[in-house]
């Protein structure tokens, strides 16, 4: 733990370097409103991040501060909508956290397991109770008075400020007491500690603990900030703050590193992210970037410890690891740049933006709905940025695109919310900027909107409940009125997922022998589809069909009936139409799909923006774009979505 | 007579703080089994290891039929023939028996490895050892004996000329040992000589042809087996009265302030107790395994044990972990300090305050200054030589860093102090300091226990000499018996043969 002071300031100077740059390369960077926007975008990475480095430092790891943190959220939502008061919300939460962390760091200890294990065991617990607890859907419908947790004092974001406490006690634990001297010892040599009579099992215990706590108190910010909890929030957050840790100098064999280090480690992260959003790089190639500095940290720190063995570290090679991670970010940064802009965005002579921020960008479904906004855009001569997420699932990091495209002062704002209830904080404060935000393809929940006055302004989709109903029609005649159904569920507690799936039923409402044996979510994911069509096929042999509630899960349902040789028994439905559906149904392996037309909603949403900010028409409250049904009769009639504009919208 | 086949002449090894070997030198016959034996830290092993290629000597010739060869590596003095087993065996246990013999040397066919013709290649090899070990069965469900063999089979794979062996019979049985001893003399008989490394004495004459005694990095002499003794042997190791003189500062001794009662566990063969009384230096000796740092580490709570008694001042210990035994009062300085002394990420000031923390905080608060201060003050007792107290602790000699772990353990105000080879790998000047502490140790009436392989220092500081041979205490001698000859008869266990038990003493 003792370090020279280059050594500590090298990321530091790491950091400047980042800011300076970005502040460069974009005007909207170098402000205090988006400077305040990094730190409360760290925030959350930086506290859970504390709790890594004593883990870290004491030679362990701790997989499971993600889910925690997601469990922990929905403690402190469900005791406050259940009527608790803001400090024992705030306290359940936290303890619930504090248990967690002290389980894993039991399980290690007394069971000698490696914490890697132990802590993973623990990631997957907590995710699954966190699901049971709150029946897998987002907890919202909070009290103002909570919300105070995630404003302002004196012009400071409340999370700001609690980082910045929260980081000055864990330095002083760190340095000044035995929990702290202990967890160097610890991690520096186990043996030595113990046979010095350094109680080791109570002290880990006590670390795990304490990660788990930093999980529960970021639990409750986050829940703050969203104004709701989901059991899907904080997924890869664990990963995240192993980074921030590891970038900030502390090394995961233990006995080394600072709490300080780890903030700068999360600040580094955060600039990146933020600065790449100012300079509208696709997030897909974030990862790249972040990734990018971690791996040269860690050579670099390698290289030291190395080095220390030998000789003393002289002249140039004293600054090198902050040349070389300086030059990669740079690199990096400007690679990223670059192929942004071989890329061509299409420039814009009016000078109006338009913000395109869909769930993620991963799927053909969100790229046609891209495409069609583009052209749209090129049309109209107007300037329109896309932004997503990794995951359609990381609905923090959707909140913050939102942050970042306030701060460049976009002109409108079309959003895919990749949370029903969590993102309505979000669009209150482009509202409060001026910003209109029209929704695509999913609602948000409309009483959270309401309670904290939100102002919805249009949404643009298919009318997924009509387009359950119709596979849900098409399907009973399909099977002559009689057989026995399985449902693979979208995420549910997700508009979109809940629509389909009640239009779906509705729509077999007037055929009594059919029967819903099953019904499971599969997360909107292929593999996981895979793996509950197989469960489902084991227990069900009477099973005549499925209905997915999107393609992705009906072609996963597919190759599992087809690898149990049931192809000729059982058929399956899908929804959205997607180009590898289509060529299923072309086949026939795949009875239908209900088409949804992405592109439209693209188009349509570029147009009517435009149209507000431009002339002051607002927009319909609801514009519904069609629904259809493919199946092997019409399928050469459909063509694949991006021609299917329909003329009598313009 | 016989050309040598191997000879090694003038080797000389510096190691930082130690001279592992001086003009050391030896010969080797063809078709014969050549023991090489010497107390621990001889220079046996260097000498060994210089041959197969793990280190590189300082000065010297070895010539190995007929040519000078100077290995650079493991792996080309393989591909001399020189192959040396080591006593950790080197083996992958989940892999099998014919992939640990073809490791590295896969036979291979269009890039893929030919697993019949390694079977069966693996089957051969461990027929000529005489033993139908299943060449599929992985390794880790083999016993100890024969994983041996399959050391031996893959050096005869290698295509060995000459085979090194050091101590193969320290986790063997009788049998066992027979056994291994009968493919021994295959393998000579098949014109591959045998370097033995023992300190056995029975196994010396049931195998050895001739015999080279080393001592303190020299070659003392070698002996055709036929025409020696065992009392010739002792007296070659042991060497003539050793010159330095280490003073032994007369205490008068105080109560028992250690007592350990039928302690049994898995190391020692027998239950084992001793006391120690305030001021009381007890010596303990033996070779390597006998289970002298077993015992300490069991006394002092690291390990578990079946049965038996510790008690410090009276007061027998309950819960048998390290903590306790240290608010008993009880020290224990490891013989590993990289492994199980030093935190070496820490500061000096750290790694001396680690036993003590509680002292210099309150609630849980470290006092900082406090901490400085009683840090500083056994740095300063000790001429610790720091450049500052926040010193990291991996630039300090090795003097330097065992006298930090010394530190800690003044620093805690031990009653009963475990000392387990306190000086080894030090320079004579610490190695001075430290004596000259563990007279006025004893003098406050601490009591020690000295665990040590330096006869000089078990002589010249010790009240009494416990010494241990296989897990057992084979007897503890009064400060009148205390002469090397006397230790190393019982800690090679004299009148001990093959496949008697040992004599209880």
């Amino acid at each position: 733990m003792v370090r020279n002071l280059s050594a500590r300031l090298q990321t530091l100077f790491v950091l400047i370097g980042l800011v300076v740059l970005f502040g460069i390369a974009s005007p909207h960077f170098l402000t205090t409103d988006n400077l305040l926007n990094v730190m409360q975008q760290s925030a959350i990475n930086a506290i859970l991040g504390i709790g890594l480095t004593f883990v870290i430092i004491s030679g362990g790891i701790d997989l499971s501060v993600g889910s925690i943190l997601a469990l922990c959220g929905l403690v402190t939502a469900d005791l406050l909508v259940t009527g608790s008061s803001v400090p024992l919300a705030i306290l359940g939460g936290v303890a619930v956290g504090l248990v967690c962390g002290l389980i894993s760091g039991l399980v290690t200890t007394y069971g000698r397991i490696p914490p890697f294990i132990a802590t993973l065991g623990m990631m997957l617990v907590a995710r699954s109770v966190a699901k049971i607890y709150s029946d897998s859907k987002p907890i919202s419908g909070l009290p103002e008075s909570f919300r105070a947790l995630s404003g302002d004092i004196f012009g400071i974001p409340v999370l700001v400020i609690v980082v910045a406490v929260l980081y000055v006690l864990a330095h002083l634990v760190l340095t000044r007491t035995k929990l702290g001297r202990y967890t160097y010892a610890i991690g520096g040599n186990e043996q030595a500690a113990w046979l010095s009579g350094v109680p080791v099992g109570r002290y880990k215990i006590a670390i795990y603990g304490l990660s788990g706590l930093m999980a529960g108190v970021a639990a409750v910010l986050m829940t703050s900030r969203l104004n709701a909890a989901s059991p899907l929030t904080g997924e890869m957050y664990e990963l995240y703050a192993i980074a921030a840790a590891v970038i900030g100098g502390v090394s995961l064999m233990g006995g080394e590193g600072r709490v300080l280090g780890t903030l700068i480690g999360a600040l580094i992260m955060g600039t990146l992210r933020n600065g790449l959003n100012a300079l509208n790089v696709p997030s897909a190639l974030e990862g790249m970037v972040v990734g990018g500095v971690l791996v040269a940290a860690v050579v670099l720190d390698r290289a030291r410890h190395r080095g220390d063995a030998k000789t003393p570290v002289t002249g140039w090679r004293r600054y090198r690891k902050v040349v070389v991670v300086g030059v990669l970010a740079v690199v990096s940064v400007v690679g990223a740049v670059g192929i942004r802009v071989s890329s061509g965005t299409s420039g814009s002579e009016t000078g109006l933006t338009v913000a395109f921020v869909p769930k993620a960008l991963n799927s053909p479904f969100w790229g046609e709905m891209q495409e069609a906004g583009e052209k749209e855009a090129a049309a109209l001569r107007v300037n329109l940025v896309s932004l997503a997420a990794d995951r359609e699932t990381d609905v923090e990091r959707q909140y913050q695109i939102i942050e970042n495209l306030i701060q460049q002062g976009v002109d409108a704002i079309l959003l895919a919310p990749s949370g029903s209830k969590e993102l309505v904080p979000a669009i209150r404060k482009a509202n409060d900027a001026g910003i209109p935000v029209l929704l695509l393809d999913t609602r948000i929940d409309e009483e959270a909107a309401a309670s904290v006055g939100v102002e919805v302004l249009t949404y643009i989709g298919s009318d997924n409940f009509e387009g359950g109903a119709v596979a849900g029609r098409y399907l009973a005649a399909e099977l002559g009125g009689v057989g026995e159904i399985a449902v693979i569920e979208g995420i549910s507690g997700h508009e979109t997922a809940d629509q389909r799936r009640l239009g779906f039923l509705s729509g077999i409402e007037d055929s009594p022998g059919i029967r819903v044996v099953a019904s499971q979510t599969a997360n909107w994911e292929r593999a996981r589809a895979y793996t509950v069509a197989e469960n489902l096929l084991q227990a069900h042999p009477d099973l005549s069909a499925v209905f997915a509630a999107n393609d992705e899960m009906a072609l996963g349902a597919i190759e599992a009936i087809d690898a149990a040789g049931r192809m000729s028994e059982i058929v399956v439905i899908g929804f959205d139409a997607i180009p590898d559906a289509v060529t299923n149904i072309r086949s026939g392996r795949m009875l239908g799909s209900v088409a949804q037309f992405p592109s439209e909603m693209g188009r349509l949403g570029v147009l009517h923006a435009v149209e507000l900010v431009r002339r002051g028409l607002a927009p319909p409250d609801e514009v519904l774009t069609r629904v259809e049904l493919i199946d092997r009769f019409n399928v050469d009639d459909f063509a694949p979505a991006a021609e299917g504009a329909d003329p009598e919208e313009r | 007579m016989t050309d040598p086949l191997l000879r090694m002449s003038g080797m000389d090894k510096h190691f930082p703080g130690v001279q592992a070997l001086t003009e050391a030198e030896l010969e080797v016959l063809p078709g014969e089994v050549h023991v090489l034996l010497g107390e621990n830290g001889a220079g046996k092993s260097t000498l060994m290891k210089i041959l197969c290629g793990q280190y590189a000597a300082d000065a010297g010739e070895v010539v190995f039929a007929g040519r000078t060869v100077q290995p650079s590596g493991p792996l080309e003095a393989e591909r001399l023939g020189l192959v040396m087993i080591h006593q950790e065996l080197n083996l992958v246990p989940g892999l099998t028996v014919a992939e640990n013999i073809y490791l590295g040397h896969e036979p291979t066919s269009g890039g893929l490895i030919g697993d019949r013709s390694m079977a069966a290649g693996a089957r051969d090899l461990l027929q000529r050892l005489k033993c139908d070990i299943d060449p599929g069965l992985p390794v880790a469900e083999l016993s100890v004996a024969e994983q041996q063999l399959v050391e031996i089979a893959r050096a005869l794979q290698r295509q060995a000329r000459l085979l090194v062996m050091d101590e193969p019979s320290a986790a063997l049985s009788d049998t066992e040992i027979e056994a291994l001893f009968a493919v021994i003399r295959d393998l000579v008989d098949d014109g591959v000589p045998v370097i033995y490394i023992s300190h056995r004495m029975p196994e010396i004459f049931a195998i050895g042809d001739r015999v080279t005694v080393m001592r303190d990095g020299h070659t003392v002499g070698t002996r055709k087996v036929s025409e020696t003794g065992v009392a010739e042997l002792i007296k070659m190791m042991v060497g003539r009265t050793i010159a330095e003189r280490v003073p032994k500062r007369e205490v008068v001794l105080g109560e028992v302030v250690l007592e350990v009662d039928g302690l049994s566990g898995a190391p020692f063969a027998q239950p084992i107790s001793l006391s120690i009384h305030a001021g009381e230096i007890l010596g303990v000796a033996g070779l390597m395994g006998s289970g002298r740092t077993e015992l300490a580490r069991a006394i002092f709570g690291a390990d578990p044990i079946d049965a038996g008694t510790v008690s410090v001042a009276g007061r027998p210990l309950s819960g048998h972990s390290p903590a306790e035994s240290i608010a008993a009062g009880l020290g224990f300085l490891t013989e590993d300090r990289k492994q199980q002394g030093l935190v070496l990420q820490c500061s000096v000031t750290e790694n001396i305050s680690l036993t003590s923390l509680g002292e210099v905080s309150r609630a849980g608060v470290i006092d900082l200054g406090a901490e400085k201060e009683l840090a500083r003050n056994e740095v300063d007792r000790l001429h610790i030589r720091v450049a500052s107290l926040d010193q990291e602790l991996i630039n300090l000699s090795g003097g330097n860093q065992q006298k930090v772990v010394l530190a800690r353990w003044l620093a805690a105000r031990c009653r009963v102090l475990l000392f387990d080879e306190p000086t080894r790998g030090i320079d004579v000047g610490a190695k001075a300091e430290i004596y000259e502490l563990m007279g006025e140790l004893v003098e406050h009436g601490v009591a020690i226990l000295l665990i040590s392989s330096e006869m000089p220092e078990l002589v010249g500081l010790s009240d009494r000499v416990a010494v241990m041979h296989e897990g057992s205490l084979q007897g503890i001698l009064p400060r009148s018996e205390v002469t090397q000859e006397r230790i190393l008869e019982l800690a090679v266990a004299v009148g001990k043969h093959l496949g008697t038990e040992p004599a209880r003493c």
